[in-house]
Formats: structure tokens, sequence, C-alpha cells
């Protein structure tokens, strides 16, 4: 009796096995893949009158992004950033050099098929640790929202609609 | 007499060593955003047999964007595009260059006198000393720089850009 226990709990132990490396391949996502969801021309209406566009291109794995905020007809504000997939962290950095602002270093990655965080790219080894975070949650392929928070409290959230 | 004396050229040589000191500190603080404009322009450079590397910088802002690529026989292996920002912190520039068909890579540059600059990767910004390869750039003319790579101490390769006046 006491082998065929033995052999039952070996069978069971190789199932178990089976079935959590299955979870574990099933929770792996594809972080190119995801953050192409971002490819396209975006608007955000910020403020009245007052709107930030967001041009994002592929380039290999990574894009190149262009954002502008025009109000009243006038850009008020232009930024560029360079999005780049980095395998060993398995998570996208991105540059952002904002005109008349000091630069920054995000590191951004997806948590499931739709929603994704970002954190600065120096609280990459302790992200609980950043003041500051970005969540971002795609409602439908023509529409994200992205909450920021500071110190743990969400501080505003805008709506990115697809314009093409 | 001789103590009002004594101490009156004690406070004139001190305001002036101080002066002078002072004097030195602004000279030597260099201006990384200028220094960086450099850069700017088209450039080429013959970096193997067949193989020519060439390409533009643009000013955004403080910053500065790229676009590379290399060439072998009239076809185009590499293509790259950069960005870098300047960061206050550490008075220092950051790098990004995102290469077509693989990821991307953080360097930081700065310019240790008006012609030279290094390049190491991001993560030895705080302990520059450690880093295991760096780029050394001389601009030896307005119109001409070198790169000299090394790795642990040993010069790989050194590569010269002039400038494309297309």
């Amino acid at each position: 009796m006491k082998p065929f226990c033995l052999t039952t709990m070996v069978v069971f132990l190789l199932f178990y096995s089976n079935i959590t490396q299955a979870q574990i391949t099933q929770t792996k996502l594809d972080q190119v893949e995801l953050m192409k969801q971002f490819t396209g021309y975006w608007k955000c209406d910020i403020a009245k009158d007052t709107t930030r566009f967001w041009d994002v291109k592929s380039f290999g794995t990574g894009f190149e992004c262009y954002l502008k905020v025009v109000s009243k007809g006038k850009v008020i504000m232009e930024a560029k950033r360079l999005w780049g997939y980095d395998k060993n962290i398995d998570k996208y950095i991105g540059l952002e050099v904002t005109k008349g602002k000091d630069m920054k270093v995000y590191a951004q990655w997806f948590t499931s098929n739709y929603k994704g965080e970002a954190i600065p790219y120096s609280n990459i080894s302790n992200p609980e640790m950043a003041s500051f975070k970005g969540e971002s949650e795609f409602k439908s392929p023509d529409m994200y929202v992205i909450t920021t928070i500071v110190n743990n409290i969400p501080v505003k959230t805008d709506t990115y609609t697809r314009i093409k | 007499m001789k103590t009002f004396c004594l101490t009156i050229v004690i406070v004139v040589v001190l305001l002036s060593c101080s002066n002078g000191i002072q004097a030195q500190i602004t000279l030597t603080k260099l201006n990384q955003v200028e220094l960086m404009k450099q850069f700017v322009g088209a450039w080429k450079s013959e970096m193997f047999q067949d193989t020519i590397w060439s390409g533009e910088i643009k000013s955004f802002g403080t910053g500065l964007e790229g676009y590379f690529k290399a060439e072998t026989k009239g076809k185009v292996v590499i293509e790259q595009k950069q960005l870098m920002g300047y960061d206050k912190k550490t008075d220092k520039f950051i790098e990004t260059d995102l290469y077509k068909g693989s990821g991307i890579i953080i360097y930081t540059i700065w310019f240790a006198s008006k012609n030279k600059a290094t390049e190491l990767p991001y993560e030895f910004i705080t302990n520059p000393e450690k880093t295991p390869s760096k780029w050394d750039i001389d601009f030896k003319s307005a119109d001409q720089f070198t790169e000299t790579y090394t790795q642990n101490n040993k010069v790989i390769a050194v590569y010269t850009f002039n400038r494309d006046k297309k």
C-alpha cells in the first residue's frame, strides 16, 4: 500500500508542477507586443482650449514620440521621448526631453494585457519606493487613461483618444 | 600701528586669494549644454572596410536628437535613433540609443574640457572609474572628432568622424 501511495504522490507532484509551469507561461506578458497599443496619434483635453497631442511611431521594437500642448492655437509645450525595450529587465525605458525643462528617464511595463505602470528609472530596483507613478489602462484600442500618482495619492487622470 | 597694518595686509591678502579661487572655479565650470552643441550637424565615419556610419544630430531644447545608419556596400545594416537630455543634478547628459532590431542602451556623456568628452554606460554615472567600457571623444576641430573605444583599459577601436557637408 505504501509504495502505491508514494507513486500516486509523485504523479500528483508532476501534474501540479506542469500546472504551475503553465501558469507561469500564461502570465509572462509580451511587453513588445503590448506596447504597440500606444502607436498612433492621440489627443487629450487637459483644460479649456488646451489640448495635449501625442504622436507615437514605431522604430524597431521601440518608439519615437513627439508631444505638444496647444492652447488657443499656440504651441505652449513640446517634448520628445525615445522608448526602447530592455530585455534584461523586461521593461521599456524612455528618455523624455521637454523644451525648457530638465530631462527625465522612465521605466514602463504592462502588468496585464491592458494595464501598465511607469516610474522614474532611478526607482527601477525598488519600484515600491517611487514617489511618482503613472498607471495606464486601455479602455479600448482607441482610448486609454493615465492616472498620475504622487506619494501613493492619485492626483489626476488624463484620457487619451485616438485621432489616427 | 604695526598691528593695524598687519591686520589690513592679512585682510587684503585673504580677500585677494578668495577672489582668485572663486575666479578659478568659475573658469573650470564647463557649460555642458553649450559644449554638446558641437555634435550638431551631419557626420560621416568609415568605421570598417566598406562600412560607412553616417547621420545627423539636431538640437531639441537643451537636448539633442539624432539618427545614424551604417551602410555596407550601399545596403543599410544598422539604424539607430538617439535622444540626449541634460541632467542638471549630475551636470551630465543622459543619452539613449535605440537600435532597429535590438533594444535600447542608456549612456551618460559629459565634457571634461572644451574639446574632450567621455561616454560610458549609465549605471556607472556615480562611479565612472569602475566602468569596464567607455568612449573618449576628442574634437580635433569644429569639423572633426575622434571616438576611442576602451574596454578594460585596452583601446579596442578609434573612429574618426568628419562633418558631412553633403
